[in-house]
């Protein structure tokens, strides 16, 4: 416990880290004030609209009148609704039944046209429960959803991961620093330390991801208020957007999910990312013993897996490597912003995002294992 | 000399180096606008360039208008684009396809001088060009109407004025990923070999200190130059020389309106020079950084976002120098251009100068 306490003093007393973290959460301001922060008022008179409505979604009638009324967000608002209240009545996917298929289907387009299938009667059952019918900010109008989850999120998401890296990387690195790795190798007591070492990284690290949500989060919602639209589903007809190739869609989860919802399974993953980087950070500096060429490997794996998705086949001859290019841990951070909704095909299924970064924190565990392992029988240099 | 030498071998290790240039390479054909050069458009106008020079003057543009017909007839006369079943014959033939594309960078020409953009000596501007001149300081119009009344029409491609705009924020980014890799262990090496204390404790010694910063400053600039070379190179594969001296200046989706008259060639060298005045800058700061620093990981705790806001910063004075887009006059354009990334350089140098000093007092680090 004193080893622990002592390591964790290390870190706890590191300048430069809480310099990053410093900057990282200046640079999250700088977001929050640039996607919602510069549109507090209008925000602000979107959300009376909001209440003067009751929080339910304006019919026929009161939409067109919203839309015809002298006040500018009034109209806006009005003008959103009728125009996208029935975005998912002339919204579907291609249906095919495995016996109409052509027989030169491979695997892979049937797996596709299955989960088309599936994306389908998911439609059809926020079309049925009336989910779609739920009032939030219109998102073409504010991209409440875009700025929270796209914008913020995920660069809250990058940088606990690599204060995670560096967490990780400066306690190992501490004593070949200092000069006292020799002296820790001698017993083996010395050896147990970078358990221990492990275990204050991970502290910290936690610490850090849990000070970074808990100070950019609230100042987004100072700007945004939520009272009564955190049970609003994510598949509200609100939240269509358009896309990057200039379509108008709507979100559609996967399975019906609230914000609050939504928020919470993000959190679950987000600390998955964390034991994940902590995972590779650590197994990385036992088997390198070199905090410069972990970063250097770092690096590298992270460019690779950024741009492997664009060098695997979409179409016919996909496979099984096209889908595990989506679900690498930069991919789905990428993709962070939709997470638990309809991206592409390929990962249409419910918990693809669970299921991706379980597979790559089993191969960090192996490979950390492996990297003990070897590390417990060096011999001193 | 001999020492200088000994830290430069330090510095540009083989197999970091090596590596270091395969990324740089990497990184410029999967990302770069240059790899993606030539396309369709920037095919026409290479032919252009070929046959007319690098401008075109009226009478070659008469003669231009000549040819474009013979191109309209050769696709089957007016109205070739309406007919559907036609046009996919034409695509499917590789020669009249060329034909398309003339014609549509002919007709791009021809619609910037109804625009006003060139050839407007002596007109009066025309409402588009007044509609953009609204907008524009007193100076900055007077420049424009410089600008579209040239006798002679710059043949440049919408492609280049592309790589003119997106290819030097990845040059930068590559530049200071460069001195971060190179310069970052090197400046902590005595540290973890533990020779840093012998190295104070002698005249000579501490005044290897010095040495190290101007062999740091000789890798950013090296990382600099060789991330150019290599950007050149890539211009070269892909064609784009050929428009070296063919000028930028101008309206339009074939120009960028700049305060000098630029060719493309020029254009470039003016960037290579910022290029390596950022390369000397960024390893300065990486060298700043690792001095301040026990290990690697500190170092880099502080290089990162040193060199993250000084690429923001440098990118928003110089993403495209000398241009009328920043809305200033031209000193104040020069000034963001060549004077702010030096100013950094000598505040840098400066601070670099006081360590240097402090350490030569101290005793032992």
């Amino acid at each position: 416990m004193i080893l622990f306490r002592l390591e964790l003093k290390k870190l706890l007393h590191c300048p430069a880290l809480w310099g990053l973290f410093a900057v990282f959460l200046l640079y999250d301001g700088v977001i929050v004030w640039q996607s919602v922060g510069r549109q507090k008022e209008k925000i602000a008179e979107q959300y009376r609209i909001l209440q003067e409505t009751d929080f339910t979604v304006p019919g026929e009638e009161a939409a067109r009148s919203l839309a015809v009324s002298d006040n500018y967000r009034e109209s806006e608002y009005g003008r959103f609704i009728l125009n996208y209240k029935g975005i998912y009545e002339s919204f579907n996917f291609e249906e095919v039944s495995p016996e109409a298929r052509p027989e030169e289907w491979s695997a892979f387009q049937n797996r596709l046209m299955d989960r088309s299938a599936a994306m389908a009667s998911r439609v059809r059952q926020i079309r049925e429960s009336g989910e779609d019918q739920n009032v939030f900010y219109p998102e073409t109008i504010y991209r409440i959803y875009d700025s929270l989850f796209r914008n913020l999120f995920r660069s809250i998401l990058l940088e606990i991961m690599i204060l995670t890296v560096f967490t990780f990387l400066y306690l190992m690195d501490y004593e070949r620093a200092s000069g006292t790795e020799d002296i820790a190798f001698l017993g083996q007591k010395g050896r147990k330390l970078w358990a221990v070492k492990g275990a204050a990284a991970l502290c910290v690290s936690l610490l850090y991801a849990a000070l970074l949500l808990g100070l950019s989060l609230p100042l987004f919602f100072v700007f945004v208020p939520m009272k009564e639209l955190w049970q609003t589903p994510i598949s509200s007809f609100m939240m269509t957007e358009w896309t990057a190739d200039g379509d108008i869609m709507p979100l559609i989860s996967l399975a019906p999910l609230s914000l609050t919802a939504a928020m919470h399974l993000r959190f679950a993953l987000l600390l998955l990312f964390i034991l994940l980087t902590a995972l590779f950070s650590a197994a990385f500096w036992l088997f390198l013993h070199s905090s410069f060429r972990a970063v250097i490997l770092y690096g590298a794996g992270f460019l690779v897996l950024l741009v492997l998705p664009y060098f695997l086949p979409e179409t016919e001859s996909a496979g099984i490597l096209t889908e595990l290019a989506y679900l690498t841990p930069v991919r789905l951070w990428l993709d962070s912003g939709k997470w638990f909704v309809f991206r592409n095909l390929i990962t249409a299924y419910n918990g693809n995002e669970l299921f991706g970064v379980s597979l790559w924190l089993l191969t960090a565990s192996i490979l950390c294992l492996i990297s003990v392992r070897r590390f417990i029988k060096r011999d001193c240099q | 000399m001999r020492v200088f030498g000994k830290e430069c071998r330090k510095l540009f290790r083989p197999g970091r180096s090596l590596g270091l240039l395969l990324f740089m390479a990497a990184a410029l054909v999967l990302i770069s606008r240059t790899a993606q050069f030539p396309d369709t458009h920037d095919k026409a106008y290479e032919e252009l360039v070929k046959e007319y020079g690098p401008t075109l003057d009226q009478a070659e543009y008469q003669t231009l208008l000549k040819a474009k017909s013979v191109y309209i007839e050769e696709l089957g006369g007016e109205g070739w684009s309406r007919d559907r079943v036609h046009w996919a014959e034409i695509m499917a033939d590789e020669s009249k396809r060329q034909f398309v594309f003339l014609v549509d960078a002919i007709e791009r020409i021809e619609e910037e001088i109804q625009f006003g953009y060139g050839f407007a000596f002596e007109k009066e501007p025309t409402e588009t060009l007044k509609e953009q001149l609204r907008s524009c300081t007193p100076q900055e119009a007077a420049r424009i109407l410089f600008i579209v009344q040239t006798k002679e029409l710059p043949l440049s491609s919408p492609g280049i004025c592309e790589i003119m705009e997106s290819d030097p924020l990845l040059l930068l980014i590559l530049v200071l990923i460069g001195c971060g890799v190179l310069i970052l262990p090197y400046q902590l090496l005595d540290k973890n070999l533990e020779t840093a204390s012998l190295m104070v404790s002698t005249r000579v010694g501490r005044r290897i200190f010095h040495l190290k910063i101007r062999a740091c400053a000789a890798a950013g600039a090296a990382a600099a130059f060789v991330a150019a070379l290599l950007h050149l190179a890539l211009l070269w594969l892909n064609g784009v020389m050929i428009f070296w001296n063919v000028p930028v200046c101008g309206l339009g989706l074939r120009g960028i309106p700049f305060w000098v008259d630029l060719t493309f060639g020029q254009y470039l060298l003016l960037w290579i020079g910022l290029l390596v005045l950022a390369g000397i800058t960024a390893a300065l700061l990486c060298a700043l950084a690792a001095r301040l620093s026990g290990s690697f990981i500190t170092a880099l705790t502080l290089a990162l976002p040193a060199l993250a806001i000084y690429g923001w910063g440098i990118h928003a004075c110089t993403a495209v120098p000398l241009s009328l887009w920043y809305g200033d006059t031209f000193p104040a354009s020069l000034f963001r251009t060549a004077g702010v990334p030096l100013l950094v350089l000598a505040a840098l140098t400066l601070a670099s100068e006081i360590v240097l000093r402090l350490d030569a007092r101290r005793d032992i680090l």
